[in-house]
């Protein structure tokens, strides 16, 4: 079983992304902004992937969580999701991969699934993710 | 274990916090006993939710206190107004939770933050056990 943070500002999509992949035997976290996923990754042990929705509330979107993450703990691989093209965007942030929306959750899902057996989950320290 | 009401449907919780490792220990801990959590920020979010034709929430668990925008208390009042038979459990810190109450002229939280997770099960299981024909 492994640890997945989804970090998505709409409730719905929040929803149903984090029960497909629990259902699947993973452990979920959900955070609704990237300054929620800060604290989930400053305080939990063990994420073993994250997935992000880039525009959201708050002080942190998405590239900023991926590029903070991806300096201080590139072990973790992050998954963006957005309605916007930022694929270009996402590479240059250190994400493992993009998906448009509205995505197909069995893609994505798969990738999930994919990007965790190369990783191999682990029970790692806190992310020390910051602001700059 | 899952929690299943008399019609053999995994019951579902809606919890409302808007802090975050409170929402998450408090799910997982749910989660964890049976039911089926779906995690809300805000009173906002909560009701939109409970406005889907597509998603049966049988109970409400929430802080009195959320932050900016409506609280714990405005939300069970909305429950009250445009939803039948879904249970509200409030969580807060008495004093606040007093003074909102009395604005809205609801009864007090029926937990004090801070609350064992085994608390809010209870508390459910004692809500829908109530509304079960004897």
């Amino acid at each position: 079983m492994a640890t997945v943070l989804v970090v998505e500002d709409e409730i719905f999509l929040r929803y149903t992304l984090a029960e497909w992949v629990r259902m699947r035997g993973n452990e979920v976290f959900e955070a609704a902004s990237g300054d929620e996923a800060q604290t989930v990754l400053s305080t939990v042990l063990g994420i073993d992937l994250v997935v992000t929705d880039v525009q959201m509330p708050g002080t942190l979107d998405g590239l900023q969580l991926t590029r903070n993450l991806h300096a201080t703990r590139p072990q973790i691989p992050v998954i963006i999701v957005s309605g916007l093209p930022l694929r270009a965007d996402a590479e240059s942030a250190g994400a493992a991969a993009f998906y448009p929306k509205p995505y197909n959750l069995e893609e994505l899902a798969a990738r999930i699934a994919e990007l965790i057996a190369q990783r191999g989950p682990s029970r790692g320290q806190p992310a020390n993710v910051g602001n700059g | 274990m899952t929690i299943q009401s008399e019609d053999n449907a995994v019951e579902t919780v809606l919890v409302v916090e808007h802090e975050v490792m409170v929402r998450l220990a408090i799910s997982e801990y749910l989660r964890h006993c049976g039911y089926r959590v779906i995690e809300a920020i805000s009173a906002e979010e909560a009701i939109t939710v409970l406005s889907s034709d597509d998603i049966t929430v049988e109970v409400i668990f929430s802080a009195a206190e959320l932050g900016e925008g409506m609280n714990g208390f405005a939300l069970s009042k909305w429950v009250r107004d445009h939803k039948t038979g879904i249970e509200v459990i409030l969580a807060g810190t008495a004093e606040k939770s007093a003074h909102e109450a009395s604005d809205l002229c609801e009864e007090g939280p029926h937990l004090k933050k801070p609350y064992e997770p085994s608390q809010v099960v209870d508390w459910i299981k004692r809500l829908r056990n109530l509304k079960r024909p004897k």
